[in-house]
C-alpha cells in the first residue's frame, strides 16, 4: 500500500472521508490559554504559482488555539505531487508537513518535508530528499540555494528553509521552494510553509515636534 | 574608501564655507529651514567632534551618532537605491549599535531621537535577527546593520516619489497613488541627490512662513556641506510663491503645495522617499 501510512494516520485522527481528496479539519479548538497580544500562525502545504496555479493547500491560521488540516493527497497538477498534507497554526507557533512529495520535471523527491514556526523563529527539515540524483541536506541552514540544470529546461533554483519577513513583519518559513523553467512562464512550487510571530500595526502619524533645523532651501 | 571620504569632504567644507555665507543670509530671512543660530552652531560642533571621532573599533564613543548632523564613514551604500520594501519601519527604544553587515564592526550609534522627535528609520534588508536600515547621516546613501531585537517596529503603507525629470512628487498609499503635486527641485548647482532615502522628523517651526512644517529627509545636498548654519539636510516642505512648482530652483530641498504638505505631514516618519532623475 502506497499510502498507508496516510491513510492509517488520517484514519487514526478519525478524519478521513474517502474520496480522492479527503480534507478534514481536525481539532479547532477554542483557546483556553491567552494567546500572545497580537500574533498570528499560519500554515500550508503546498502552493504552486505559474500556468497552473495552485493556491495555498490545505491551509490554516490562529490568533488563539490551534487548528489543524489534512489533505490525503495533491495532486491537481502533473508538476508536483504529494500525499499526507499536514498543517497546524495557533498563535504562537505553526508547522506544516509534506509526506512523499515530488516535482517530476526537476527530478525532486523527498519522503518527508516539513517547515516549524515558534515564537518567531524558523526551521526546515527534509527526509530522504533527492534532487537530479542529489541527496540534500536533511536541516539546511536558511536560506540555502541548490542551483539545479534540468536536462532540456535550463537552471532551475531550489531554496532550501527559505526564511522571509512578511509585510506584517511575521516570520515565514518555506522548507522548499523551487523555481521550474518551464518553457514560456516558470512555475514556481513552495512546499510546507509556515508563518509565525508578533504582527506589526501600522505606523503612528508623526507628532510634529516644535524645531528649528535649517534646511537646503 | 573611509579616507578618501573625509578628505572628499574636507576639501568641500572649506568650498562651502567661502560660498554658503552669502546664500545663507538671504535663506535664513526667507528660506525654508530658518534658523536658531545657537542651537545650530552646538549641534554643528558635536557633529564635528562625531565625525572625528569615527573609524574606531566597537566602543559607543569611538563610533559618531548617527544623525542628520553626522558622517558614518564606514557606513555600508544602499544596495537597492531604486528598491521597494514592505514598508517595515523601526524605533530604537534606546541607543543602539549600528553594524557595517551582521554581527561585523561596530560604524555608529543610532540614537532614540532625532531632532527632537522619535527615530524612526525603514528596513530595507534582513538577515535572521539582523536589521539592514537607511541612515540619517552622511555620507548619502548610508545604511547599517542593527540587532532586531528591542526595536519597536511598525509598516507604513506610505511611501513618496519625487521624479526630478518631470519635477512631480506622487504619494502613494499600498502602492497606490494618492496624491501627485508639481514641485521645486534643486537647482543646476544644486542638485536634489536621487537614491532611496526616507522621511526622518516632523517638524514643526515657529515663524510659519516660509513653510509650517518642514520634513527632512535622511539625505544631504551633494554640493553644499553646511547651508544655513545646519549640516545641508535636504526637507520636504512648504513655499509661499506658486510660481516655483514644476522649477529646478532650490538649494536641494523639494518645495511643495500647501495640500501636498499637509497630506506629507500625516505621512508615518520612516517612509521612504524615492528620489530619481
Amino acid at each position: 500500500m502506497r499510502y498507508s501510512h496516510a491513510v492509517g494516520r488520517l484514519t487514526a485522527a478519525g478524519i478521513l472521508t474517502g474520496g480522492l481528496l479527503a480534507p478534514g479539519l481536525a481539532a479547532a479548538a477554542p483557546a483556553l490559554a491567552a494567546a500572545p497580544h497580537g500574533s498570528e500562525g499560519s500554515a500550508y502545504g503546498l502552493t504552486v504559482a505559474g500556468p497552473v496555479a495552485v493556491p495555498p493547500v490545505p491551509a490554516v491560521s490562529s490568533t488563539t488555539g490551534k487548528v489543524s488540516k489534512s489533505l490525503l493527497r495533491e495532486n491537481h497538477t502533473k508538476l508536483v505531487q504529494a500525499s499526507a498534507l499536514d498543517v497546524s497554526a495557533s498563535a504562537a507557533r505553526a508547522r506544516s508537513t509534506v509526506a512523499r512529495v515530488a516535482v517530476p520535471a526537476a527530478k525532486l523527491m523527498a519522503s518527508a518535508v516539513s517547515a516549524k514556526c515558534d515564537g518567531g523563529r524558523g526551521s526546515a527539515h527534509l527526509a530522504r530528499a533527492v534532487i537530479a540524483g542529489k541527496r540534500l541536506d536533511a536541516s539546511p541552514p536558511p536560506n540555502t540555494t541548490v542551483p539545479v540544470d534540468i536536462e532540456g529546461l535550463g537552471r532551475a533554483s531550489l531554496i532550501l528553509n527559505k526564511q522571509e519577513r512578511m509585510a506584517d513583519g511575521r516570520l515565514a518559513v518555506t522548507a522548499m521552494e523551487i523555481q521550474v523553467p518551464l518553457p514560456g512562464k516558470p512555475a514556481t512550487v513552495r512546499i510546507a510553509s509556515a508563518t509565525c510571530g508578533k504582527t506589526v500595526s501600522e505606523a503612528p502619524a508623526p507628532t510634529p515636534v516644535e524645531h528649528d533645523l535649517p534646511v537646503t532651501g | 574608501m573611509a579616507t578618501t571620504n573625509v578628505t572628499r569632504h574636507s576639501r568641500r567644507a572649506v568650498t562651502a564655507a567661502g560660498l554658503v555665507p552669502a546664500v545663507a543670509a538671504v535663506l535664513l530671512l526667507g528660506g525654508c529651514g530658518g534658523s536658531s543660530p545657537s542651537a545650530a552652531a552646538k549641534d554643528g560642533s558635536a557633529a564635528a567632534k562625531d565625525a572625528g571621532a569615527a573609524g574606531g573599533e566597537t566602543g559607543a564613543s569611538d563610533v559618531p551618532e548617527a544623525t542628520t548632523f553626522t558622517t558614518v564613514p564606514g557606513a555600508p551604500e544602499d544596495p537597492a537605491p531604486d528598491g521597494v520594501t514592505d514598508g517595515l519601519v523601526v524605533h530604537p527604544t534606546q541607543p543602539v549599535p549600528v553594524h557595517d553587515r551582521p554581527d561585523g564592526r561596530r560604524v555608529a550609534t543610532l540614537p532614540a531621537e532625532q531632532l527632537g522627535g522619535p527615530t524612526w528609520v525603514p528596513v530595507v534588508e534582513t538577515s535572521g535577527g539582523w536589521r539592514r536600515v537607511l541612515l540619517p547621516s552622511r555620507p548619502n546613501r548610508a545604511s547599517g546593520w542593527i540587532s532586531g531585537a528591542g526595536l519597536r517596529t511598525a509598516h507604513t503603507p506610505y511611501a513618496v516619489r519625487v521624479d526630478l525629470a518631470e519635477r512631480r512628487l506622487t504619494l502613494l498609499k499600498s502602492a497606490r497613488e494618492v496624491g501627485r503635486w508639481k514641485v521645486a527641485i534643486g537647482g543646476a548647482k544644486t542638485p536634489t541627490p536621487s537614491g532611496r532615502t526616507f522621511i526622518m522628523a516632523t517638524l514643526a517651526r515657529k515663524k510659519t512662513s516660509p513653510s509650517p512644517i518642514v520634513l527632512p529627509l535622511g539625505t544631504h545636498s551633494a554640493t553644499l556641506d553646511t547651508f544655513g548654519g545646519g549640516p545641508g539636510t535636504v526637507a520636504l516642505h512648504g513655499w509661499p510663491d506658486a510660481s516655483v512648482f514644476g522649477r529646478a530652483v532650490t538649494h536641494g530641498c523639494v518645495r511643495v503645495p500647501k495640500d501636498a504638505l499637509n497630506a506629507l505631514s500625516r505621512v508615518p516618519l520612516g517612509s521612504l522617499v524615492f528620489i530619481n532623475g
